[in-house]
């Protein structure tokens, strides 16, 4: 090999030893493949409008009828499933937990009591409970995150509710969950006897939410001041002493409740420790302690509350820390 | 070929470059005088676990104990054999080099474990006395282990440990002349002058010393500090982040506990601070606040915690260990409880109220042996969590002075020798007991309401004792590698040699006359010892008499490092000899 041949591959040697490219192999640029990002969407269930009669001609709440067999499975078994924070609690699912009533109302008409669940991106959610209507208005927003190019479905069912558990099928619907994203709202002709059902849907930036609220023994269902969407991360803590028998000191306990349960235990409370912190969103309820972190199965202002329904001869508070997000 | 290499190193742009500095040489570390031993039960459940959270250094129970005060009941013979626990009188040795021995621990954990917290576990003071804390705060110091982490105890801010006042025991001590008792033992020589360590003054001095902190971490009352009976008005509780652990590993935090607050327990009814602790609903209730701020800063990521109180969970009140094993349960953050107290290293766990285990870890003391051939001790606790499986618990070891190591080939004094360690138990074993038992006490009252004749045979015992434990600290002092002047020597000797001058004392012809001459600090003694022991006192010497001389010589303990080693090895060998306890109770010696 000559001097100067030899030189130049020791150049090439030097900059290939250096990490160094020559001119003109510059990477090749690919364009990223697959489902574009997940979108976080609000889905608000807005109305319906359900058909007059069963299929079979009878009325949705005839009295005279048998009610169907308490449902065990599907649909509300899914939907506690998804949300174990409910556990106990099931046999009050519709009715609010600010203004009862609702479930005697639904007891008493002959219309419908129609509620939707929604299974989308792996969660089930479950509006509130419309009573005794046949065009159902709920404004139920939920929060789900998609992306655009999902291949996953929604599934839609409308239900009316007979009882704890039991609920006849009006209606089931399962559509591309892309399909949410064609238009911002999204009118869904007949299934079942369901004659029309509208969603509305938009984008939506995730807003964290911090706040600490005071809830004292005295007050039975605090106002916490913040609205959570079903599919919302909701986290809670809570310090503090209540006492539920005035100066009697061996009935005080943290927010986790005292070791023991009472006939004033609040209603789907029953079995928990008197006096401990509990929560309310919608027509959900659930138990708090001295933390609980869960995805919120119902949309509305958040409630905070003491296991007691006597709350004349309490005292003490207890300080809690909510973030949504 | 030989143009290759340097062809490729202009290639690089490479430049000839300076060699690049000798990085310096660690300093060697001192070498270990505490040996890391794995406790009985094993190192713990969070040994397992690969991460540590956070390293605490834990020690405690230095005891450090004023001198020069007057000897009163407290520290009488009777009081150091009650219920075979010795600790009302120690040997000069140990009194003397009790900031020595702290001194050496808080060496340790700078060269060997700089990285851990140091937490201190309480009763630094011994009788109580504002000068205790001086020393004690003067060695932290000196240890660059200022701001400091430290609970409260029984013996800061209790007369001994126990009392505060003559309703204290369910009112036995209503034959004391307590608290004046205190001020006389916490006196400065020749001054009536206040110097108590209240617990109002103890709480202030620990929450000064504290690293800041946001106020919601701290529940602090402060309390009347001239009161020698006002404990129930002060408590100082709080919460503090701990060091010393791996990077990325969670926040770890210490709860630390007041066990001497008693707003929700009558102490009067219990036989003292030491033998009962209490935590308070209300200390709990801060707590509960302070930790869910704690949880609320976290950012996400789940702290652990542990918790510091100098009581035992089994030495509080049993209400207080209700409430605390409550608190312990609803807080599964909190990883185990770390006490002191009982001055013996020992590992225990509890069956909380769900049904969980937890972990509780006493430490030992930096004075005392915890018993026979188990010496001077500290702990290592390290907060563990297993971020994959989400595993949480403690690990420790004890760590225990190698006092044979710190000693070299010091050899201790002999155990014959007349001014040995332990001499002092001629005296004190022959001193006769006190009625304890009800149909003893009622025999006694019988015979007399105040019984006076056995404060003064105790007090009398107490003065005997300390004769003995000054000329003890002499003949110390005396064959130390001090630099001693011929003065000192002369005042050294002439203490060693000592005996009772004749024309003092009871043997004295004119006892009136005696007395009046005699100043008011000297007549300054439990009203009904007043025709005796200040005679008593004009016959025997004391530390106070003798204050300036060991004062002196003191500072010149550490002014070498022959020095350090000789009094600090004399102070645990003292300790070593105390535990050996031959003498049963109510033994006294025919000689």
């Amino acid at each position: 090999m000559s001097r100067p041949a030899f030189l130049a591959l020791a150049l090439v040697i030097a900059l290939g030893a250096c990490g160094g490219s020559t001119a003109g192999r510059a990477p090749i640029v690919t364009p990223p493949t697959g489902p574009r990002p997940p979108v976080r969407l609000q889905i608000t269930v807005l109305s319906a409008s359900i058909d007059g009669k069963k299929p079979d001609g009878t009325a949705w709440d005839d009295e005279a009828s048998p009610s169907p067999p308490a449902q065990t499975g599907g649909l509300l078994a899914g939907y506690l499933a998804a949300h174990p924070e409910l556990e106990g609690t099931s046999h009050l699912i519709g009715e609010p937990v600010d203004v009862p009533g609702v479930l005697a109302a639904a007891r008493k008409s002959s219309a419908p009591d129609p509620m939707v669940y929604l299974e989308i991106a792996g969660k089930t959610f479950r509006t509130t409970l419309a009573p005794g209507q046949f065009q159902p208005v709920w404004r139920f927003p939920l929060i789900a995150s998609l992306s655009p190019d999902t291949t996953d479905v929604v599934r839609i069912t409308v239900v009316d509710w007979d009882g704890p558990g039991q609920v006849d099928i009006i209606g089931e619907k399962v559509l591309p969950a892309k399909d949410l994203f064609a238009r911002p709202v999204l009118e869904i002709g007949r299934f079942g006897n369901v004659a029309g059902l509208v969603l509305e849907i938009a984008e939506t930036p995730a807003v964290p939410t911090k706040k600490r609220v005071a809830v004292a023994a005295r007050d039975g269902w605090v106002q916490s001041g913040i609205l959570v969407a079903a599919g919302q991360e909701v986290s809670i803590r809570a310090a503090g002493e209540v006492c539920t028998k005035g100066a009697d000191r061996t009935r005080c306990s943290g927010p986790e409740g005292q070791p023991r349960t009472a006939e004033t235990n609040l209603p789907g409370f029953e079995a928990r420790g008197h006096g401990a912190l509990v929560g309310g969103i919608g027509d959900t309820r659930f138990f708090v302690g001295r933390d609980v972190r869960f995805v919120a199965a119902s949309s509305g202002p958040l409630l905070l509350g003491i296991n007691d329904s006597d709350v004349s001869n309490n005292n003490g508070d207890l300080e809690v820390e909510v973030e949504v997000r | 070929m030989r143009i290759l290499p340097l062809v490729i190193l202009c290639a690089c742009g490479a430049t000839s470059a300076p060699p690049p500095p000798v990085a310096p040489r660690p300093l060697p570390r001192p070498e270990a005088l505490l040996r890391a031993v794995d406790p009985p039960s094993g190192p713990g459940a969070g040994a397992a676990y690969p991460v540590v959270a956070a390293r605490v250094f834990a020690l405690g129970d230095s005891q450090l104990r004023w001198l020069f005060g007057k000897r009163t009941f407290a520290q009488s013979p009777f009081a150091d054999r009650y219920e075979g626990i010795e600790v009302a009188i120690r040997p000069a040795a140990l009194d003397d080099g009790g900031d020595l021995l702290l001194a050496t621990f808080l060496a340790e954990h700078r060269n060997q474990y700089p990285r851990a917290s140091l937490v201190y576990m309480g009763d630094a003071a011994d009788l109580s006395c504002q000068w205790e804390y001086d020393r004690f705060y003067r060695t932290m110091a000196a240890a660059a282990e200022l701001p400091l982490l430290m609970v409260t105890s029984n013996h800061d801010g209790f007369f001994a440990g126990n009392f505060t006042q003559r309703a204290d025991a369910q009112g036995n001590l209503r034959y004391s002349d307590l608290p004046v008792d205190w001020y006389r033992a916490c006196s400065e020589p020749g001054s009536r002058d206040d110097h108590i360590l209240t617990r109002a003054r103890a709480a202030a001095r620990i929450a000064e010393a504290l690293p800041p902190a946001l106020p919601w971490a701290t529940a602090y009352v402060p309390g009347d500090p001239d009161d020698p009976s006002g404990y129930v008005n002060t408590h100082l509780s709080y919460v503090r982040p701990l060091g010393g652990g791996d990077p990325g590993a969670p926040p770890a935090w210490g709860v630390f506990l007041d066990t001497v607050d008693y707003r929700d327990f009558d102490l009067t009814s219990a036989l003292g601070a030491g033998t009962t602790g209490s935590i308070s609903a209300a200390q709990l209730r801060d707590l509960d606040h302070a930790l869910f701020e704690v949880e609320g800063l976290s950012g996400g990521a789940q702290a652990v915690f542990v918790a510091f109180g100098h009581h035992t969970l089994a030495q509080l009140d049993p209400a207080a260990q209700e409430r605390l094993r409550h608190f312990f349960d609803v807080h599964a953050e909190i990883l185990g409880y770390v006490s002191a107290h009982t001055h013996f290293s020992d590992e225990r766990l509890h069956r909380l109220p769900s049904g969980r285990s937890f972990p509780e870890l006493v430490v030992g003391s930096t004075t005392d042996f915890g018993g026979p051939g188990v010496p001077e001790s500290a702990r290592l606790v390290e907060l563990r969590v297993d971020p994959s499986g989400g595993g949480r618990g403690l690990a420790s070891s004890r760590l225990e002075l190698d006092v044979d190591k710190l000693c070299g080939d010091l050899p201790p004094l002999d155990p014959r020798d007349p001014f040995g360690y332990t001499s002092y138990r001629l005296e004190r074993d022959d001193t006769g007991d006190v009625p304890t038992s009800t149909w003893g006490m009622f025999w006694a009252w019988l015979g007399d309401g105040d019984l006076a004749h056995y404060r003064v045979a105790q007090t009398a015992g107490a003065l005997l004792v300390e004769n003995r434990l000054v000329r003890d600290l002499a003949y110390l002092y005396r064959a130390s590698p001090l630099a001693l002047d011929d003065g000192a020597i002369a005042e050294l000797d002439a203490l060693v040699h000592r005996a009772p001058m004749p024309g003092t004392g009871w043997g004295t012809a004119n006892v009136a006359e005696m007395l009046a001459h005699l100043g008011d600090y000297d007549l300054w003694w439990d009203p009904v010892l007043k025709p005796y022991i200040p005679l008593l006192v004009q016959t025997i010497v004391t530390f106070g008499s003798e204050r300036m001389l060991f004062e002196g010589l003191r500072a010149g303990r550490t002014a070498t490092a022959e020095n350090r080693r000789y009094f600090t090895c004399h102070a645990a060998r003292a300790a070593a000899a105390e535990a050996q306890r031959p003498a049963p109770k109510d033994h006294v010696y025919i000689r």
